[in-house]
């Protein structure tokens, strides 16, 4: 059994140089997007198919005082990923070394796993004919080879950890520990969606960041796992009160017959 | 002129939707070339929109009728009686799921992939592939439901013979008809429970799919009691009050029942206060509840209903609130849940609008040209006529 892998990202050593952005887009090939400026620096303004991390600037006031964040955006690549339970192909997959991959042979495009991601992950290319849908995959060629996915071998200020996910929590628990203060007692992603294998500490409240703080720590499969698996129960009784049901009109029908003395053929 | 195609006639009005439907057909092409995001208003934050919803979340439970009718039929007592509506009832649901099956795979991204997953495998932890799996043999059982109406107008003793086996085994397919739609009827209310509380409370319920089941039976035995008022109207079958008012204690039983495990959920969540609050779901929310329940009920628990027109009318109100209950889980609520931004574009609109229009011209060819699901008795005078 592999090691799980993940990615610890501590907020507060980004620098938001988009280093990350940048590396992704070299790694995986993807196409350069036209952009336009919004209320802040954020570029472009949201993920895609062709952009699959960003870094999202907040600038928020807090005591008459102008706090900004810099948070990476992408795939959290859960624990137990609710794309990979609705995917209706199999195509997401959640492999052994904590990617969630998607294999572009199995998908036939039915986006319900946009529907099911928590976290807005997923892309599709609307834009095509024959359009696919993309998600970071964490690197898989590269973690697979024993190689850190791009964006954390970029990261100049190391703010993007790989490593051991289990590890990794220890160490995230441990800075927070010895910060004396500096960040704030809570790992994203150490329950988040039922745990992830990206997790995120910060220096400031996670509502002055980017990362999604409304989102549920249970495990998101179980939302409709707990309707599918009553199914074999809801067809044994269907089926026993229908043939129940079938006696007795059979039954009916025939005693009505006889009190009719063969007639009613 | 008189334009025809065996008894099919082709009047203004059958004309006008197979325009529609041409015009679809048109849309379906550019789709092809263009993609989804040229021709619909799809995007990253709002994935599924009008044509998931009208054509898979909507016209499923409308051909509910199909499996209701067909139990109603094979497994109730005295349910000979109801063989010539049942008839009705099953084309119609074989068109339904063949419309339903086929607009699906213009939604879907690579539309020659649609059977992929049930050829090469998919996963079992979907209820999307539960749903794909159901309806594609369901179409089976409703192919040979609707098969006697071809075998009993020939005149070859084998013909005759299959036709008589398939008429005996037929509970046997009927059963396994019942058992598939109670699952995929109840699973494409799973499908949206992926979305936990990020649902809108109005929307949101613990147990989504056994609603969706609840309101496609009610809406089946509706689709029944609109199917016979206009076959009385439109083909002058007899309308037979006395049959169809059997089904209302169901009806109404199964709308109060939804009604009031909704109203317990809203209250077991704390969130009975959302009833009570100036917002747009609030509003959509009575909407439906007094138009697709309360008056329903009402009707179908009074003696109006033994009226024709109200018969109707409540019928046709319970497949609207089924209808607005669909709209509002699977485009309101969640475009609401993702925080999405959704506004239709014209050739996504012109789809759906002639796709709905062709299934009802091709639900006319099929009526028109099998005399025996207008009831003719083919026994009698279909074989005398099978010359024609």
């Amino acid at each position: 059994m592999a090691k799980v892998m993940g990615m610890l990202i501590d907020l507060s050593k980004c620098m938001g140089c988009r280093g990350c952005q940048v590396a992704c887009k070299q790694w995986n090939n993807l196409p350069g997007e036209q952009t336009a400026l919004g209320s802040d620096y954020t570029n472009p303004q949201q993920r895609s198919a062709y952009t699959w991390t960003t870094i999202e600037f907040l600038t928020t006031e807090v005591n008459g005082k102008q706090v900004s964040t810099f948070t990476k955006g992408g795939c959290m690549h859960c624990n137990e990923p609710a794309c990979v339970s609705v995917c209706i192909a199999g195509a997401l997959e959640k492999q052994e070394n904590g990617a969630v991959t998607l294999d572009h042979d199995k998908c036939i495009g039915c986006r319900y796993c946009q529907i099911g991601c928590p976290f807005g992950v997923p892309k599709y290319e609307y834009d095509k004919a024959i359009p696919k849908m993309q998600k970071c995959d964490l690197c898989f060629d590269r973690i697979s080879a024993g190689m850190e996915p791009a964006c954390a071998a970029t990261c100049p200020s190391d703010a993007i950890q790989f490593g051991e996910r289990d590890e990794l929590l220890a160490q995230a628990k441990e800075r927070i520990a010895k910060g004396n203060g500096k960040y704030i007692d809570h790992i994203y992603g150490e329950h988040e969606a039922g745990g992830t294998s990206v997790m995120y500490i910060s220096a400031v409240p996670l509502d002055l960041t980017a990362l999604n703080t409304d989102v549920t720590t249970e495990v998101i499969p179980n939302f409709t796992w707990k309707a599918m698996k009553q199914l074999p129960a809801l067809l044994g009784v269907v089926a026993t009160a229908s043939l129940g049901l079938l006696a007795y009109s059979t039954r009916r029908s025939k005693l009505e017959a006889e009190q009719k003395g063969g007639d009613a053929q | 002129m008189k334009l025809s195609w065996w008894r099919w006639k082709v009047t203004p009005l059958k004309g006008t939707l197979l325009a529609l439907f041409l015009v679809a057909a048109g849309a379906a092409i550019y789709r092809m070339f263009v993609g989804l995001g040229a021709t619909t208003g799809m995007n990253d934050t709002m994935p599924w929109a009008l044509w998931k919803t009208i054509h898979i979340i909507i016209f499923v439970p409308l051909g509910a009728s199909g499996f209701t009718m067909a139990f109603v039929r094979y497994f109730t007592p005295g349910g000979e009686r109801y063989e010539k509506m049942m008839r009705r009832a099953v084309i119609w649901a074989a068109i339904a799921y063949l419309s339903a099956s086929l607009s699906l795979a213009f939604d879907i991204g690579l539309p020659w992939r649609i059977f992929n997953p049930l050829i090469l495998g998919g996963n079992l932890h979907s209820p999307l592939f539960e749903v794909a799996w159901c309806m594609a043999l369901y179409l089976i059982v409703l192919f040979l439901e609707n098969v006697p109406r071809v075998l009993e107008r020939q005149n070859l003793q084998w013909v005759h013979k299959l036709e008589h086996t398939l008429h005996k085994i037929m509970p046997g397919f009927v059963l396994f008809g019942v058992l598939l739609s109670t699952m995929h009827q109840s699973s494409l209310g799973t499908i949206f429970m992926i979305t936990g509380k990020r649902m809108d409370p109005l929307w949101y319920h613990p147990w989504l799919n056994y609603l969706f089941l609840m309101t496609a039976v009610a809406a089946g035995l509706s689709i029944m009691i609109m199917i016979e008022g206009w076959s009385n109207n439109y083909y002058k079958t007899p309308f037979q009050t006395n049959l169809l008012v059997k089904f209302t204690p169901y009806i109404g039983g199964l709308l109060s029942a939804a009604l009031l495990w909704r109203l317990y959920s809203l209250f077991v969540e704390g969130q009975i206060g959302q009833l009570f609050v100036a917002q747009t779901s609030t509003v959509l929310w009575w909407g439906e509840i007094v138009i697709g329940y309360l008056i329903p009920i009402a009707i179908f628990f009074s003696g109006l209903k033994q009226e024709r027109k109200w018969l109707i009318t409540a019928a046709i109100l319970t497949v609207g609130g089924m209808i607005s209950f669909r709209v509002n889980v699977s485009m309101i609520g969640l475009m609401d849940a993702l925080g999405g931004a959704y506004a239709p574009k014209l050739g996504e609109v012109l789809f759906s609008v002639g796709a709905i229009a062709g299934t009802m011209v091709i639900y006319t060819w099929f009526v028109e040209t099998l005399p025996s699901i207008l009831g003719q008795d083919v026994k009698k005078d279909g074989l005398q006529h099978a010359g024609d």
